[in-house]
Parts: C-alpha cells; sequence; structure tokens
C-alpha cells in the first residue's frame, strides 16, 4: 500500500455534499423484477431495505453535479475558485469522453484539469487523495466527487447482485489548511488478482459485444475479500500515523451490505457505535458510497469538529484504501 | 463432539450430506454463512483465498481445512 502523509502543509476538507436521485426503490420492486429473492431474504441477507435509482435520462454527471454544488456550498467557494476537477465513476455517461468534461461544463468551471478516476467501490478515496496531492504541490481548491449509476448496468434477475446497488453522487472541496489538521493521511491499493471478481465484461476492448451486465460469480470471496481489505488497509494506515482503532472517534466505511458491516466490525474490533452505517437506506452506491456516508455523517453530527474520523474503503479490483480525517 | 460431527451440522443447516466424499452444493450466500459459522464453532478466520472447491468441496475436504486451521 502506498501512503501519503502530507508534509508542511494542512489539507483542509472544507466541504462536503451529496446527492440521491428522486426514485426511492423498495425491496418489493427489486423482487417484482425478477430478483429470485423474497423481500425478507433481501434484509436477512444485505441489510438492506431501499435504494435510490436514477430517472431515465439521468446520467451520472447529473448526480455529480448536485453533489458539488452542495459541496462548494459547504465549503463557501464559488465554482471559480476550483483549479481541478476529479470525478470517480464506474459508471461513466459515455466510454468517452470523461464524465468530468460534463461535470467541468455543467458547473461553469473554469478551463482547468478535469478527469475521471475509475477505482470501483474505493473510487471517492482515489479521488481523494489526488486531490490531497494536489493541494501539496499547490492548488488551492479542488474537488473531489464520486458518482455512479450502477443501476444500469444491474441484471434485476441475478439473485448476487439485483437488490445490492444503489446510485448517488458525493463531494468533497479540498483547500489548504493548518498542519496537523484535516486530511492527516491516506493509502490506496491495488490487488488485480481481483480484477474481474465483480465486472462488467462487455463494452470495453476485449469485448465490445460482451455482457453488459454486473458479474459477480464468486461472491463468498468477494465477501471476505473486502472485509480482509478494509482490515488490512486501514491497520497499515493507523500503523504508519502511529495510531490504532482506539485512537478512532468513528469509522466511515464503504458500505457493500449490512452483513460486511457486521463483519468488519467484528474482524477489527470496533465497538457498533465507532461504526456509521447508512447501506440499510441507499444500498451500496459503489465509489459514491464512503463519500455519501461521510457527507450524511457530517451534517447529522454524527462525525464533529474535534473528532477523528477513519474512512475505509474495498472494492472490485481489488481496490482498497484508507484516509484519517481529524475533523 | 467430533470435529466432523459438528461440521455435519453447521453444513446441514443448508444442505443435506449424503456422504464424506460427496459434493456439497452451496449457494454464494450459504457459503458465506457457513464460512462464519465455522470461525465461530472452532475459533478460526476464514480468508477470501480459502474459499475453494479443494477446502469446502465436501465435508472431508472441510474436515482436513478445519483441523490444518486449528493446528496454525
Amino acid at each position: 500500500m502506498k501512503v501519503f502523509v502530507p508534509q508542511g502543509v494542512g489539507i483542509k476538507l472544507a466541504g462536503t455534499g451529496a446527492y440521491l436521485p428522486e426514485r426511492v426503490v423498495t425491496n418489493a420492486e427489486v423482487v417484482a423484477l425478477g430478483a429470485g429473492l423474497s423481500e425478507d431474504e433481501i434484509v436477512r441477507l444485505s441489510g438492506i431495505a431501499r435504494r435510490h435509482w436514477a430517472a431515465p435520462g439521468e446520467a451520472t454527471s447529473d448526480l455529480a453535479v448536485h453533489a458539488a454544488r452542495a459541496a462548494l456550498a459547504q465549503a463557501g467557494q464559488p465554482a471559480s475558485a476550483v483549479d481541478r476537477l476529479i470525478v470517480a465513476t464506474v459508471s461513466p455517461d459515455h466510454l468517452s469522453p470523461s464524465t468530468a468534461c460534463f461535470v467541468q461544463q455543467q458547473l461553469g468551471l473554469s478551463p482547468i484539469p478535469a478527469f475521471d478516476v475509475a477505482a470501483s467501490c474505493s473510487g471517492f478515496l482515489f479521488a481523494l487523495e489526488l486531490g490531497a496531492r494536489a493541494i501539496a504541490t499547490g492548488d488551492r481548491c479542488v474537488l473531489a466527487v464520486a458518482a455512479d449509476v450502477r443501476s444500469r448496468w444491474l441484471d434485476p434477475t441475478d439473485r448476487a447482485t439485483a437488490a445490492l446497488f444503489g446510485d448517488g453522487a458525493g463531494a468533497a472541496v479540498l483547500t489548504s489548511g493548518p498542519s496537523g489538521e484535516g486530511l492527516l493521511g491516506i493509502g490506496l491499493l491495488v490487488d488485480g488478482s481481483g480484477a474481474r471478481s465483480v465486472y462488467v465484461p462487455g463494452g470495453g476492448s476485449r469485448d465490445k459485444g460482451g455482457s453488459a451486465f454486473i458479474a459477480m460469480a464468486e461472491g463468498p470471496q468477494v465477501y471476505l475479500a473486502a472485509v480482509e481489505g478494509m482490515v488490512a488497509t486501514a491497520e497499515q494506515l493507523l500503523s504508519a500515523l502511529g495510531q490504532t482503532f482506539d485512537d478512532v472517534d468513528l469509522v466511515v466505511p464503504h458500505q457493500p451490505n449490512k452483513r460486511i458491516l457486521d463483519r468488519l466490525a467484528r474482524v477489527a474490533r470496533l465497538p457498533p457505535q465507532k461504526l456509521f452505517i447508512n447501506v440499510d437506506r441507499i444500498g451500496n452506491v459503489s465509489g459514491a458510497t464512503c463519500a455519501i456516508a461521510l457527507d450524511e455523517a457530517i451534517r447529522t453530527g454524527a462525525a464533529r469538529p474535534g473528532m477523528r474520523v477513519l474512512l475505509v474503503t474495498a472494492g472490485a479490483g481489488y481496490t482498497a484504501g484508507a484516509a484519517l480525517l481529524q475533523l | 463432539m467430533s470435529t466432523e460431527a459438528r461440521l455435519r451440522e453447521l453444513v446441514e443447516a443448508h444442505v443435506e450430506v449424503t456422504g464424506r466424499d460427496e459434493p456439497l452444493v452451496l449457494e454464494s450466500l450459504e457459503l458465506v454463512m457457513l464460512a462464519e459459522a465455522i470461525e465461530d464453532a472452532f475459533g478460526i478466520r476464514v480468508r477470501a483465498a480459502d474459499v475453494t472447491p479443494e477446502n469446502f468441496g465436501t465435508l472431508g475436504r472441510l474436515v482436513d481445512y478445519v483441523e490444518r486451521g486449528r493446528a496454525a
């Protein structure tokens, strides 16, 4: 794992924002679409009661723009202040050009560097890490957005995936700030042995005409690997910063499903009250999940000034990341 | 209770065991639940790389896997 610890300049989390599409999809609707699971089974196996899906014609960039505007408003920064835009997504508006181009245009940003990163369910932390490095090397204001509309790639009859995914976006505005506050450190890794653990076979250069549905053939391995990835990256980051889980006030994890979060708490020996959970209401929103959860934690007061907050993610690829924030 | 008898109980919470060396046909989510039940029952940690046909394919292989884990 590569750990980045800002030196000499603080990375301030100046604002966060999130957006969920208006359409709420209940388990009854997922069952009616042919998921092959009962409503009770969905709740028992995943802990998910509902999720939001984008409307027809509503694209990933549209969600990203809503979240970005909310983050900029909270940060008190005008769009003209942004000098770098990073969009994490694995469900882009189009294969080309990047979704960042559409977001840049819709937000009315200056002609600044704007680009996508693809890191599946770790997307937000990959964007955050790039943003932090940009601030450390001279950028004044970076907008890191994670947005996904995975519902477009869902096979409604696939028991393994049909009930899990929701759509949404989360964003963070980074600026420079006092050293020792804000982002204390962030670590990322990729282990390509899991490149086909959860993937969309078709549409790319390997198999353009292949299936456009999310495939997850080895669910048990993905389930266990997700927890292993989150615990290992969190422990490595905390160790690099001379910290332990005991020094953390709140953990805001990626939220694949409730069972995985229960296992995370058990393996990391975290008391339940230290884990921020909202998967029951929004499902797995892929790379945006952690960003949406962080925004909700801040807005509801679960994450408050003075608290030390650990973000931790794991996803397809395999990708994983962890970040420690001093709010 | 022997390791094999306890494992048979855990597996039969999901599927019938017809013989020690007969293939176990478990759905994805059943495998996850079985792995966590094994962790609780035997105090071992099941890792993602462990969930293979070589370890989980039959009751006999599961017994070998758990006994290796307990000895480690």
